[in-house]
C-alpha cells in the first residue's frame, strides 16, 4: 500500500469518528442526550441535525474549492472567487427585506440559491464570449461581478430597516442551524448530483492541470469539461450557501491541506476533501456552540481564524516562489 | 460665375440666414434666463430657512427615539427641528419634524442645515462627532436613558434644558410611582411564569438579566429564561433554548405571520414545551417595550397584559411545572 493510500484509509477511518464526537459534544454537556425524555430526544435531533448541515455543506464547499483551483489553476482560487457568494447574499438580502422571508422558510434559501446560480451563469457567459474559457478571464470577471453585487448588497442594506438589517448581518455570518429536514435533504440532493458530475471528470481534472491546451491534446474536451466543472461547483456552492450563509475559508484551506497529505492526484483528492471539508466544518461548527456557551459564535469567525493565518502563509509562500530565480 | 457673385445673386438667402443667426442667441439668452431664473428659485426653495421657534430661541435634534418621545412628552415638541429616522411617536408631532439621522448616528450636513442649538444624545456611534459639533459650537447634551431606572432623571434634565420642568417632574413622578407599584405588585404575584425573550425571527437572540426587556418582564411579574446571563443582548444556541425549556416565548420583533407559526414549523423548537401548548405571544406595540422612554408604564402594562392572558388559557397548567 503506498503512503497516501495508507493516509487516505486513515482519513476514511478518522473521519466519522469526529462525526460522530462532535454528536455528542453541546452546550447542554458531553454525551448522549437521554432519549426517554422529549428534551433529551429534541437535543439529539438538532445535534443531528446540525452535524449533518455542518457535512454537506463543508464538503460541498471543500469540494467545489477544489475543482475550481484545478480548472482556474490557481491557488488562490475559491467557491466564492466567482461572485456565488456575493449573488447569494444579495438574493438572500432582496428575500429578507421584501419580507418574503417571513412568509415562507424556503424563500431565503432559494433567493439566495437563484441569484448565486444566476450570477455564475452570467460570469461564465461573459468570460466565455470567445468560445473558451481563460482561467484569468473567469477570475477578473468573477472578481468584477463580486464587487458590483456586494454594492449593490450594500445599497440594499443602507435602506433596510433595523430588523432586516441584523437578519441579513446574521445570515451573511452564516449558520448552520436549519430549520428543517426537507431543506436539507434538498440541498442534499443538489450537492450530491454536483459531487456525482465532479467524480466523473477526475481524469480531465488531472489532465486539466496540466493546462487547458495540453489537456485538448490528451482527448479532453475542454469546451464540454469546463463548463461542465464550473457548472456542478457552483450549483455545489450556490446550494451550500442557500442552506448556511457565507462560510468562508473552507473551500481555500481544505483542498490545499490536503493536496499535501494525499497528493493532486483527483481521484484520491477529490473524495478525501469531499470528506475531510464536511468534518472540518462540522469541528469548527462544533467549537462555535461550545467556546462561549450558551453564547453561540458564527461559525464564519472560526474558519475564518484558522483559515485566515493558512491563507497568509499561502500568499506570502507563492510571492517567495515567485520570487526565487 | 464666382462665388462672390453667386453670394450677391441670392441676398434673400443670406438675409434669411443672418438673421436665423442672430435670433438663436437670442433664443439660447432667454432659455438661459428661464433656466437661471427657475434653479435660484429652486435653490431658494431648498435654502429656506424656518422661523425661530417662538417662545425661545431653543432649537434641538434629537438623535435617539425615546429621546424625541421624552421631549414630546414634556410639551416641548415644537422645540425638535430634527430627529431620527426611526422617531414615529407621537406621529402627530414628528411627521412635521424634519430628519436628520439615524438612531445614534446623525447626518452631519442636514443636521446642519436646520440650525439647531442643542443636539440631544444618549449614545453616539462616533463620539468623534460630539467633538465636530462642539468646535461648530452646537452644544451636544448628553442625556443618560438607557435603563428602566434612568428615565425618571432623563426627563427631569430635559425638563431643565428646555423650561419644562413643571410638565417634566410631574410625569417623571408618575412613572416612578408606577414603577415602583409594578414592583411590589410582582413581588407579591405567586406564579410567575419563565419567559425567553426573542429579538429575531431567525435567530435565536435573547436578552441577559441588565437588558431594559428584561426589567420590563419582571416587573410584569415573569421570569426570564436569560436571568443568568450577564450580556444585554446575544446570541445563545437552540440546545441551550430547549435546555431552559421555557414556559412560554415573547417575540419582540415585527413578523408577517403569527409567531406560534414560525417557530412550529422548525426543528428544535417545535418540540418545546411552549410551542408545543401554543404558548408564543408577541407584543402589540414593540416600542413601548423596547424604547426606555415616557410610555414604559404602557409597555409594562402591555407585557402584563400577554401574560395574564396567558395565564388564563393555561389556569389549570401549573406555571412551572417540572423541567425534564
Amino acid at each position: 500500500m503506498t503512503p497516501s493510500r495508507t493516509t487516505t484509509c486513515l482519513l476514511l477511518l478518522t473521519v466519522p469518528v469526529v462525526l460522530i464526537l462532535c454528536l455528542l459534544a453541546g452546550p447542554a454537556g458531553f454525551g448522549l442526550p437521554d432519549t426517554s425524555t422529549p428534551a433529551g430526544r429534541a437535543l439529539l435531533e438538532l445535534r443531528l441535525l446540525r452535524v449533518v448541515t455542518g457535512f454537506v455543506v463543508g464538503a460541498a464547499l471543500a469540494l467545489s474549492g477544489c475543482a475550481l483551483q484545478a480548472i482556474l489553476r490557481n491557488a488562490l482560487a475559491e467557491p466564492y472567487v466567482l461572485g456565488v457568494s456575493s449573488g447569494s447574499s444579495l438574493g438572500a438580502a432582496l428575500m429578507i427585506v421584501t419580507g418574503l422571508a417571513q412568509l415562507t422558510p424556503l424563500a431565503l434559501p432559494a433567493g439566495a440559491f437563484v441569484v448565486g446560480g444566476l450570477t455564475l451563469l452570467l460570469v461564465c457567459l461573459m468570460s466565455g464570449r470567445a468560445g473558451h474559457y481563460s482561467p484569468n478571464t473567469l477570475i477578473l470577471v468573477g472578481v468584477v461581478a463580486s464587487s458590483m453585487l456586494s454594492s449593490l448588497l450594500m445599497f440594499v442594506i443602507a435602506l433596510a430597516d433595523t430588523l432586516a438589517l441584523h437578519s441579513i448581518t446574521w445570515w451573511m455570518m452564516g449558520n448552520l442551524q436549519a430549520t428543517s429536514w426537507t431543506l436539507v435533504l434538498i440541498v442534499t440532493v443538489l450537492i450530491a448530483i454536483s459531487a456525482a458530475l465532479l467524480f466523473s471528470q477526475t481524469p480531465a481534472l488531472n489532465a486539466l492541470l496540466l493546462g487547458s491546451e495540453t489537456a485538448r491534446h490528451l482527448g479532453v474536451e475542454t469546451r464540454i469539461v469546463l463548463p461542465l466543472v464550473l457548472g456542478a461547483a457552483a450549483l455545489a456552492t450556490s446550494a451550500a450557501v442557500s442552506l448556511a450563509g457565507c462560510i468562508g475559508f473552507v473551500g481555500l484551506i481544505v483542498p490545499h491541506t490536503l493536496r499535501r497529505v494525499v497528493g493532486a492526484n483527483h481521484r484520491r483528492l477529490l473524495p478525501a476533501t469531499t470528506l475531510c471539508g464536511g468534518a472540518f466544518l462540522v469541528v469548527c461548527d462544533t467549537l462555535a456552540r461550545l467556546l462561549f456557551a450558551p453564547r453561540e459564535i458564527p461559525v464564519g469567525v472560526i474558519t475564518a481564524l484558522s483559515g485566515g493565518p493558512f491563507f497568509l502563509h499561502l500568499l506570502l509562500r507563492n510571492h517567495e516562489t515567485h520570487e526565487t530565480p | 460665375m464666382t462665388a462672390a457673385g453667386q453670394a450677391d445673386a441670392c441676398p434673400s438667402r443670406r438675409s434669411a440666414s443672418n438673421e436665423t443667426r442672430n435670433q438663436k442667441p437670442e433664443t439660447s439668452q432667454w432659455r438661459r434666463v428661464i433656466v437661471c431664473g427657475l434653479s435660484l428659485s429652486l435653490l431658494t426653495a431648498c435654502i429656506r430657512q424656518d422661523p425661530l421657534p417662538a417662545d425661545s430661541g431653543m432649537r434641538l435634534v434629537s438623535t435617539a427615539p425615546h429621546l424625541t418621545e421624552c421631549v414630546c412628552a414634556i410639551g416641548a415638541g415644537h422645540l425638535l427641528v430634527g430627529r431620527t429616522a426611526t422617531c414615529d411617536h407621537p406621529p402627530e408631532v414628528v411627521s412635521e419634524i424634519p430628519v436628520t439621522g439615524d438612531f445614534a448616528v446623525p447626518w452631519l450636513e442636514p443636521l446642519l442645515a436646520v440650525r439647531p442649538t442643542h443636539v440631544l444624545e444618549t449614545v453616539l456611534s462616533d463620539p468623534a462627532l460630539r467633538d465636530r459639533l462642539t468646535a461648530l459650537n452646537i452644544p451636544v447634551v448628553h442625556v443618560p436613558c438607557t435603563r428602566l431606572d434612568q428615565i425618571p432623571d432623563a426627563l427631569r434634565q430635559l425638563g431643565v434644558l428646555c423650561d419644562r420642568s413643571t410638565r417634566a417632574n410631574q410625569l417623571a413622578d408618575e412613572i416612578q410611582s408606577g414603577i415602583e407599584s409594578a414592583r411590589q405588585a410582582a413581588s407579591s404575584c405567586q406564579a410567575r411564569p419563565r419567559v425567553l425573550l426573542l429579538f429575531a425571527p431567525d435567530v435565536p437572540i435573547t436578552a441577559g438579566r441588565n437588558a431594559f426587556v428584561t426589567t420590563l418582564l419582571e416587573l410584569a411579574g415573569g421570569v426570564s429564561a436569560g436571568h443568568d446571563l450577564e450580556t444585554n443582548y446575544l446570541r445563545v444556541s437552540l440546545e441551550w433554548i430547549i435546555e431552559q425549556d421555557p414556559d412560554l416565548l415573547l417575540c419582540i420583533f415585527a413578523t408577517a405571520r403569527p409567531p406560534l407559526e414560525i417557530y412550529a414549523g422548525q426543528t428544535g423548537w417545535r418540540s418545546l414545551r411552549a410551542v408545543r401548548s401554543g404558548r408564543v405571544y408577541t407584543v402589540t406595540d414593540l416600542n413601548t417595550v423596547s424604547r426606555p422612554g415616557p410610555r414604559v408604564l404602557d409597555g409594562i402594562a402591555q407585557i402584563k397584559a400577554v401574560l395574564d392572558q396567558d395565564a388564563e388559557r393555561f389556569a389549570k397548567q401549573s406555571p412551572t411545572p417540572d423541567r425534564p
